[in-house]
């Protein structure tokens, strides 16, 4: 079914995001990422913040990481970035 | 108020709030917050169990519904805000009170004029004769000032004092500054079709006569009476018959004048004594009383000196209240001689000015001689005078 999905929207060039909740990251610089959709918040330290997206869950590590903004779709976070990946 | 920490206006208006949440797992205690919708204005992980945030006050208690939901405790450090400020500060109601009646007190009598100054001031008119014409056109002390008209006032005084050709009344605030000006003198207005006979204005000797228009009836060395028609308007026509013309002349004539001044010798002047008595009072509005026994009682016969001092900064605003003082100084009346010669030089001086507003600008004095007389206490001083000056004067033909 997911994969059906996918296929959909590609054939109709859709945003995959519109279609499914994936979790979407968009990096402003290195001082903000903002993360939509996501599954809560997992871990919340200095260095990293972990949350939860679907199947696995995404890191963002760095230095004077804060919680800027949260709410139950989207949630931001500033600071110094050094990396994202997925888990 | 504590200073604002940076959370907005609207925060600062609807209050502010700071607490540390401390529990096994606080990020639970986030999933919570934003699962029910708290906004967090700031948020900092402390140590493994603490957390700090900041959040709006009004949210204070969905945080805490949060914090209970993710198994965490809340401790609130501080509020802020201006409902903090206020509900601290409710219990001088009366402070408050009193500050907005003192401003809404400022305002009203703001609406009314308290203080009246006349400025630049160079005509003859006294200030007072100016503020008693502006007092009967409706602009004194406790006037509305909203509610009148300048142009009204301007014409209602003008025609109380016609030696002025303007006036008008700035209001600032409370205070209101008069500004006038002087009548100068309309010129003389010829009218060719006038017919005017030129007349003697003073007896004399006439020195030139110089005619413009109209027949000339007298001559160089005769004798003239005041109201004598020196030139006339009916003059005779080249091809016969007459005609009537506004006469015109320049005629010259030694005039000759006497005048006697009567000035007394002796006068009355109080010593120097002490201050006098003085009592103090207000005046509210238009009312004033002074704070004495009997201060509605006036000496009779005694000098009284009243002054007031209006509460007012200059150029800003005036209230209606005014600092009253009535002063009755003492000191006896004593009989006091006055120098005979420093009399004589005054009277003197007195009918040389008196003669010299007599003969005009174009006069001249040829010859003048004082002589004084004193009988009992007065001295008596006479001016004689022989003048040469321009007599003539215009009246109506027939």
């Amino acid at each position: 079914m997911r994969e059906s999905v996918r296929d959909l929207a590609e054939r109709w060039e859709l945003p995959e995001e519109s279609v499914s909740p994936v979790v979407k990251v968009t990096l402003t610089g290195q001082r903000q990422a903002m993360v939509e959709h996501h599954r809560g918040l997992l871990a919340y330290g200095d260095a990293l913040v972990e949350v939860g997206a679907g199947r696995g869950k995404l890191r963002i590590m760095g230095s004077e990481l804060r919680l800027g903004a949260m709410d139950r779709e989207t949630l931001v976070i500033t600071g110094r970035i050094q990396a994202v990946e997925y888990a | 108020m504590r200073k604002e920490k940076g959370y907005g206006l609207a925060n600062a208006l609807l209050g502010w709030a700071e607490a540390e949440v401390r529990g096994v797992m606080p990020e639970a205690f986030l999933n919570e917050c934003a699962r029910r919708g708290v906004t967090l204005l700031r948020s900092e992980r402390r140590d493994e169990l603490t957390l700090f945030v900041a959040f709006p006050l009004w949210q204070r208690t969905l945080l805490e519904q949060s914090a209970a939901a993710g198994g965490c405790e809340t401790a609130l450090l501080c509020r802020g805000g201006l409902g903090v400020w206020w509900r601290r500060r409710r219990e001088r109601w009366a402070l408050f009170a009193g500050a907005l009646g003192v401003a809404v007190a400022l305002f009203v009598s703001s609406l009314f004029i308290w203080e009246i100054e006349v400025t630049e001031n160079l005509t003859e008119v006294s200030d007072q004769l100016i503020l008693s014409a502006l007092e009967d056109a409706g602009v004194g002390i406790g006037s509305f000032w909203p509610g009148l008209s300048i142009d009204m006032v301007r014409s209602r005084a003008l025609r109380e004092l016609p030696e002025l050709s303007y006036l008008t009344v700035n209001v600032h605030g409370s205070r209101a500054e008069v500004l006038v000006r002087g009548a100068e003198e309309r010129p003389e207005i010829y009218d060719g079709g006038e017919k005017m006979d030129v007349v003697a204005r003073k007896s004399g000797v006439i020195t030139s006569v110089r005619v413009l228009e109209g027949e000339r009836l007298c001559r160089e060395g005769d004798t003239v009476a005041a109201g004598e028609v020196l030139v006339s308007a009916r003059r005779g026509c080249a091809l016969g018959g007459e005609r009537l013309v506004h006469a015109r002349a320049e005629i010259t004539a030694r005039t000759w004048y006497e005048k006697t001044a009567a000035v007394p010798l002796s006068c009355r002047v109080r010593e120097e004594g002490e201050a006098g008595r003085r009592i103090w009072g207000v005046r509210a509005g238009k009312c004033g009383v002074f704070f004495a026994r009997s201060s509605r009682i006036s000496q009779l016969g005694c000098d009284t000196i009243y002054s007031a001092h209006v509460l007012s900064k200059k150029s800003t605003f005036a209230l209606p209240l005014a600092l009253l003082s009535r002063r009755t100084p003492t000191g006896e009346y004593r009989a006091s001689e006055w120098d005979g010669e420093a009399a004589r030089e005054t009277a003197e001086d007195t009918l040389r000015n008196w003669l010299l507003e007599e003969i005009g600008g174009e006069g001249s004095v040829t010859r003048l001689h004082f002589t004084s007389e004193r009988q009992g206490d007065i001295l008596y001083v006479t001016l004689r005078a022989e003048c040469l000056e321009r007599i003539d004067g215009e009246q109506p033909h027939g």
